[in-house]
């Protein structure tokens, strides 16, 4: 390549930036104005969504095909590494925001409720007869009865096959280090199915769990008060994460079966691989906090 | 009880350590040592512990899971 | 160097004309001149929402708008000064000198760098938009408090989104610094040799990466609690609204020091530069500022003394803001030794840091005072503690980014600005900041509460010469308007170094600076 690998590689210009910008646009007011009830905004965001996956598939075409055109040096190899540590410190604060909720629920609002500490006349005059529990849809029971979901049967195989997948993307990891391109392909191909899998058992969990409970169904909803919220919000959010990462392994799946990644430059599978196993953590730390302790 | 709940909350900080020191090891090793795979190997290896551990747990009646009752 | 690399960059100076430069972006120079421009803009928008409060307070009675509309204008004053003048001022100023400081040949992540700032206007397009809305626009206070937020109109979720955007691009921009400063610093450039201004940024970014996101979680579970029947914020959910509070403080209060850390590191290179001395204690510098940082995530609830915490709690955030006080002293007691002896001139830089200097210590007493528990009890929502956050964010923060602007303005443009009417308009500023903000002491004292559109008569007297500093403050930055657009256009041609006592790799590069600067690391000894 004419390319100096001496040099920090800084692009000419790139449309797609603004391709981006005008794309939330038209995706932020098309939600925004679908939550008021325009007919307009369903429009918008169907082409904002549109817009946002063409620059998507855009900007991220132009960074692999300069990366395998050897325009990247390790300096910049290095800032994409570090760029990527820290946007997962900003992921793990947004989690940590709805940990957070839930840890102020169960520890501080729904005693306060239950007339813990100085809240004795809260609970006597606002909510007489209401005890502190968990789970707990309030002192006004929003949402109606409801069943909490337990940890066997879904949960429990969902746990476990986002654990199998962290077992397979390991190996091929292994593979990947030791040169064994058969087994990496094995190995990352069995790594997204898995991931798949589990985003569609998630969505026949939560069907299960909007059910009435005459239905069989656990009549257990997102307005099902703080249980309801904390529940399919941290869940909710783990799951689009799981969609997200499972895609990028898609993505690495076809540079790998193109022969983009060598024993010594694999950035964008070991992002990827990383990102899977942060994915996979956050789950475990879902599965022991809202169903165990 | 306590005693296998803190052994839980031991095994996640060392499953978060582990995965932590992976991405220090991914910002610096740049991909040409096997320090970065090792941590992922040793946090997907405590997980599956923790999560076999948790049955064991419950097979012994050290722990319950809480949410199987209705309320309301 | 090898000629055939030589050959091959010769072709990144062409730089890309007419809207393209701009709309494509990936210099860090024009980004950070656009960051700039827009944060002037934001600054004029935000600056006519106050004009507007100031005339209704100019006397008790309802004098020009109804009520509702005179707190969508303190809302909306407050969103545009934060997330749209203030913060974008200090990335933008971030984006042309961090580069040039560390010797550096762009910012890390140039496309990245060019969205986080094309994001910006979408956001305030959004947020701007509501004030054409039925409802009008958001009027709950820039907080957002459940349950009083909930009652905006159909600007609510353009209010969520667009604060979603803010966030977006400051993580962005926040990480872009972070990567900068740690990967691309000349060879030689050691942590303890980075010019403060860049450590300071490299603490605020660290705080944008933590903070940014806590907020983003707080106004998503707004959402939900409005449209999707979540019950974060309601008590009758087992929620509770006071949750808010304590998520949106937690966000809160590092984005007070997001917007005074990079004030900090801009008075920490002027002060030098003009009493001709090295900075007195740099390390100790550095090191107050991360403590600060430090604290900042542990002080949160003192913005919340009066909602009823247990005393332990209040206690808690009572000691840990004191603690404060203590880093704070540390830089202001080293700004003034800087100076001890020193052979100073006041140049508009200098003029507008040593304003800062003075008046921002005024507003960190004021802020002590606000951190008793006991006394915030009478403080809280009256006019000290409005006349307390001004006097930080405005002969604080602004100051510090007019005197940044003053300062590297000779750099930018390659010319000298016009030094008499720099000092004019340093001098009004100066005057009239006060004449605006001091009688709020007073007012606030006596019992004036915040974010109402009429008061007592007991007020009038220091209301109305508040509202004359406001308009006068208000006008003469008009002035600095055109001090800025007629050094863009020509005056006294600057020299590389510009100012006499100036030392780093900044001044090292011709004025104005090229378009491409140190694609060949500059060398640190």
């Amino acid at each position: 390549m004419a390319h100096a690998s001496d040099r920090y590689y800084v692009p000419h210009g790139s449309p797609w930036p603004i391709v981006g910008s005008v794309a939330l646009l038209l995706l932020m007011f098309g939600i925004a104005s679908t939550l008021n009830g325009a007919a307009i905004g369903k429009i918008s965001m169907l082409a904002g969504a549109a817009v946002l996956l063409f620059m998507l598939f855009g900007w991220f075409g132009i960074v692999i095909k300069e990366s395998v055109d050897g325009f990247y040096n390790q300096q910049v190899d290095r800032s994409f590494r570090m760029g990527m540590a820290w946007f997962i410190a900003s992921e793990v604060m947004f989690f940590a925001a709805f940990f957070g909720a839930l840890f102020y629920a169960r520890q501080l609002s729904l005693p306060w409720l239950g007339g813990e500490g100085n809240n004795f006349f809260t609970n006597f005059l606002l909510w007489s007869g209401f005890e502190n529990e968990w789970p707990s849809n309030g002192p006004a029971e929003i949402g109606g009865d409801f069943k909490a979901m337990g940890p066997w049967g879904l949960p429990a195989m969902n746990t476990a096959i986002l654990l199998t997948s962290g077992v397979t993307i390991t190996i091929a990891h292994h593979a990947l280090r030791a040169g064994n391109r058969g087994m990496l392909t094995l190995f990352l191909g069995l790594t997204w199915v898995l991931g798949f899998l589990f985003v569609g058992l998630q969505g026949y969990e939560y069907a299960h769990a909007y059910h009435d409970i005459a239905d069989g169904g656990l009549s257990l909803r997102l307005d099902s008060g703080i249980y309801g919220s904390t529940f399919f919000m941290l869940t909710g959010f783990h799951g689009l994460h799981v969609t997200l990462g499972a895609t990028m392994l898609i993505v690495i799946w076809f540079r790998v079966l193109k022969g983009h990644f060598t024993p010594d430059s694999h950035f964008a599978f070991e992002g990827v691989a990383w990102y899977w196993h942060f994915v996979d953590v956050v789950w475990l730390g879902l599965f022991i906090f809202v169903y165990w302790l | 009880m306590v005693i296998a709940k803190i052994f839980v909350l031991i095994v996640f900080f060392g499953i978060l350590a582990s995965l932590g020191s992976a991405m220090v090891y991914l910002v610096r090793d740049e991909g040409r040592a096997d320090r970065t795979m090792w941590a992922l190997t040793w946090r997907i290896g405590l997980s599956v512990l923790l999560f076999a551990s948790l049955f064991v747990a419950y097979a012994l009646g050290l722990i319950q899971p809480h949410g199987l009752t209705p309320t309301g | 160097m090898s000629h055939t690399a030589e050959a091959h960059h010769d072709d990144h100076h062409d730089a890309p004309t007419g809207i393209k430069r701009w709309l494509f972006a990936t210099n860090h120079k024009d980004i950070g001149t656009m960051y700039l421009v827009f944060s002037l803009v934001l600054f004029f928008i935000g600056g006519a929402m106050a004009m507007v409060i100031r005339a209704e307070l100019f006397q008790p009675g309802l004098q020009f708008v109804d009520p509702g509309f005179f707190n969508q204008m303190t809302t909306m004053h407050a969103l545009m000064m934060i997330f749209g003048a203030v913060m974008p001022a200090f990335v933008g100023l971030a984006n042309w000198m961090v580069p040039l400081m560390v010797g550096a040949p762009d910012m890390a992540l140039p496309r990245m760098n060019n969205w986080s700032f094309w994001i910006l206007p979408v956001a305030f397009s959004l947020l701007l938009s509501t004030l054409f809305m039925p409802g009008g626009s958001p009027a709950g206070g820039w907080t957002m408090y459940p349950p009083l937020v909930m009652q905006t109109g159909d600007a609510f979720p353009f209010l969520i989104f667009s604060v979603h955007l803010m966030g977006m691009s400051s993580i962005m921009g926040a990480i872009n610094i972070v990567v900068t400063i740690m990967n691309m610093r000349a060879p030689g450039m050691s942590l303890l040799k980075m010019p403060l201004f860049v450590w300071t940024w490299l603490i605020t970014a660290y705080l944008l990466i933590l903070a940014m996101p806590v907020l983003a979680g707080a106004v998503t579970m707004l959402l939900t609690d409005e449209y999707f029947g979540t019950s974060f914020f309601n008590a009758g959910g087992g929620g509770d609204p006071l949750m808010f509070q304590h998520v949106f403080w937690f966000f809160g209060h590092p984005e007070v020091y997001i917007m005074i850390l990079p004030a900090f590191g801009i008075v920490s290179q002027i002060i030098p530069t003009f009493a001709r001395k090295p900075l007195f204690g740099y390390d100790s510098m550095v090191y107050a500022t991360a403590s600060i940082a430090f604290l900042s995530f542990i002080v949160w609830a003192h913005h919340m003394f009066t909602v009823g915490m247990p005393l332990a709690g209040q206690l808690f955030f009572m000691f840990s803001t004191m603690l404060i006080a203590v880093p704070t002293g540390v830089k202001v007691f080293n700004w003034m030794t800087t100076m001890w002896k020193g052979s100073m001139t006041f140049e508009t830089p200098m003029l507008f840091a040593f304003g800062f200097l003075f008046l921002f210590t005024i507003g960190g007493f004021s802020g002590l005072m606000l951190g008793i528990t006991p006394a915030d009890f009478q403080y809280h929502d009256t006019y000290f503690v409005v006349a307390h956050f001004h006097y930080v964010l405005v002969p604080g923060a602004v100051f510090a980014i007019m005197a940044g602007v003053y300062f590297w303005l000779p750099k930018w443009t390659g010319h000298m600005y016009n030094e008499k009417l720099g000092k004019l308009h340093f001098w009004l500023s100066a005057i009239f900041v006060n004449v605006t903000f001091f009688p709020q002491h007073f007012v606030g004292l006596a019992g004036m509460p915040r974010r109402i559109p009429d008061y007592a008569t007991q007020f009038a007297d220091f209301n109305m010469i508040s509202s004359i500093g406001a308009f006068v403050f208000g006008a003469s930055q008009l002035l600095f308007v055109y001090i800025v657009w007629s050094c863009v256009r020509g005056g006294e041609k600057a020299t590389q170094q510009v100012w006499e006592g100036a030392e780093g790799l900044e001044w090292t590069v011709p004025s104005p600076a090229p378009h491409h600067t140190f694609e060949v690391a500059p060398e640190v000894k």
